[in-house]
C-alpha cells in the first residue's frame, strides 16, 4: 500500500512538471470575440494570417479555447464544432457590451484631474498590454491623469505588473526595465494573480 | 500561394529638412508577408524589430537630438480583412478614430489622400505631451507612423507634415 501511495505521489509530482501543465490552466476556457469594429473574428486554419478562413465568429460570441500560451498571438480553438486558430488579441475573457445602436458618437471626453490617486485598491495581478488597433502605442505616465506626462510606450502582448488599480488607472510595474508608472486599465489584459493576489479586481475592459 | 507586401520608404526621407541621403536600405524580413526597404538621411539610424509573429516595428532615429522619432509599425488586423482605409464609411472612420483616441487628452483627426490615392487617418494630440500619428489601412494591414520627441514635447507643424510626408513615400510593390 505505501509502495502504492509512493507511487502515486511520484505520478502527481512528475505530472506537475510536464510542459503539459503550462496548458492546464490555459485550456478549455471560455472567451468571447472582441472586436473594436463590432465585426466578425476569422477563424483559420494554422496560425497565420495567410492560411485559409475556416468560419468567421460573430461579434460577442463564445469560444472554447483549446490550447493558448498565455501571451501567444494566436490560440487554437472551437466554435460551435469548427475547430481552428483565431488571433488572441480580439478574444475577451468577460462577455463584451453589445454593439451600439446608429446614432451619433460622443467625442472622447476629458477626465477631470480632481484627486487622481482616489479610488486605488491594491490588486496584485499579471497583464500584457493590449492596445486599441494591431499597430496601437499604449503610454505609461508620470501620474494616473491624461495630462500628465508619458515616459515610456508599449506594444502589444508586453506584459506588466498591476499593483493598485482603480475604474480608469492601473499603477503598474515593468519588471524588465524595472520601472513604475501608470497606464489606462482598458488597454491591459489581466492574465493571472500575482503570488499574494486574488485578481479579483481584475477585467477585461 | 502566399501574397507578399513589399513595401518600399523611399524619399520620403528627403522631405524631412532637405537632409542629404544615402543610398536604400534592404531591410530583413519583418514578416513572412513584405519586405521593408528604406532610404534613410544622413545621419539617420534605424532600429528593426519583429514585437510579435504579426506586429513589426522600425524606429528611425537622428543623431541631432532635436529631431523626433519615428517610429513604423505593420501589422494584420483581422478586423478589416481585405479593406482599404478608401474603403471605410464616415461611420467606419468616425468608429476607428474613437478606437486610437482614447488615450488623447484633446485629440483631433483629419482625413487626406494623396496623391497615388492612399488614404490615411492623421490623428494627433493637442497638448503639451504631444505625439501624433499616421494610418492607413491596405488590404487589412494597418501602417502607421508615429512621432514623438524623446521628451513627449511640442510638435511643430513642420514636423507633422514630415510624418505625412513618410507614408506619402510609401510604396506597396507587387509581391515578388
Amino acid at each position: 500500500m505505501r509502495k502504492i501511495l509512493s507511487l502515486l505521489i511520484l505520478c502527481v509530482m512528475l505530472l506537475s512538471l510536464s510542459p503539459l501543465s503550462a496548458l492546464a490552466d490555459s485550456t478549455g476556457f471560455t472567451y468571447y470575440v472582441k472586436t473594436s469594429n463590432y465585426g466578425a473574428l476569422n477563424m483559420r486554419e494554422s496560425e497565420s494570417t495567410q492560411s485559409a478562413i475556416v468560419t468567421k465568429i460573430p461579434y460577442g460570441a463564445k469560444v472554447e479555447l483549446l490550447d493558448y500560451f498565455i501571451g501567444a498571438t494566436w490560440a487554437s480553438c472551437n466554435y460551435n464544432g469548427y475547430y481552428g486558430y483565431v488571433m488572441t488579441r480580439y478574444l475577451s475573457q468577460d462577455k463584451p457590451s453589445p454593439k451600439p445602436k446608429p446614432g451619433p458618437t460622443a467625442a472622447p471626453t476629458h477626465t477631470p484631474s480632481g484627486d487622481i490617486y482616489s479610488g486605488f485598491t491594491a490588486v496584485y495581478y499579471n497583464v500584457i498590454v493590449r492596445p486599441s488597433t494591431p499597430t496601437g502605442v499604449v503610454h505609461m505616465r508620470w501620474a494616473p491623469s491624461k495630462s500628465q506626462g508619458i515616459f515610456r510606450d508599449y506594444y502589444a502582448n508586453e506584459p506588466l505588473q498591476v499593483l493598485y488599480a482603480n475604474d480608469t488607472w492601473c499603477q503598474v510595474y515593468d519588471a524588465q526595465n524595472q520601472v513604475f508608472g501608470y497606464m489606462m486599465r482598458q488597454f491591459l489584459t489581466f492574465v493571472e494573480p500575482m503570488n499574494g493576489g486574488d485578481g479579483s479586481a481584475a477585467s477585461d475592459s | 500561394m502566399k501574397k507578399i507586401l513589399a513595401v518600399t520608404l523611399t524619399a520620403m526621407m528627403l522631405l524631412i529638412n532637405g537632409l542629404a541621403y544615402a543610398q536604400p536600405e534592404k531591410l530583413l524580413e519583418p514578416s513572412a508577408t513584405f519586405d521593408l526597404e528604406v532610404t534613410l538621411p544622413e545621419g539617420a539610424s534605424l532600429e528593426q524589430t519583429m514585437v510579435n509573429d504579426e506586429l513589426s516595428l522600425i524606429h528611425i532615429l537622428f543623431e541631432d537630438e532635436a529631431m523626433p522619432g519615428y517610429t513604423v509599425l505593420i501589422s494584420y488586423s483581422e478586423e478589416y480583412g481585405q479593406s482599404m482605409m478608401a474603403d471605410l464609411t464616415a461611420e467606419q472612420l468616425e468608429a476607428l478614430y474613437q478606437t486610437i483616441a482614447p488615450e488623447m487628452q484633446d485629440p483631433s483627426y483629419e482625413m487626406r489622400t494623396l496623391e497615388d490615392g492612399i488614404v490615411m487617418m492623421v490623428v494627433n494630440e493637442n497638448t503639451e505631451n504631444d505625439y501624433a500619428y499616421v494610418i492607413t489601412i491596405y488590404e487589412g494591414y494597418f501602417i502607421q507612423a508615429y512621432i514623438a520627441h524623446d521628451n513627449y514635447a511640442p510638435l511643430t507643424t513642420q514636423e507633422v507634415d514630415a510624418l505625412i510626408a513618410l507614408m506619402d513615400n510609401v510604396y506597396i510593390l507587387p509581391p515578388t
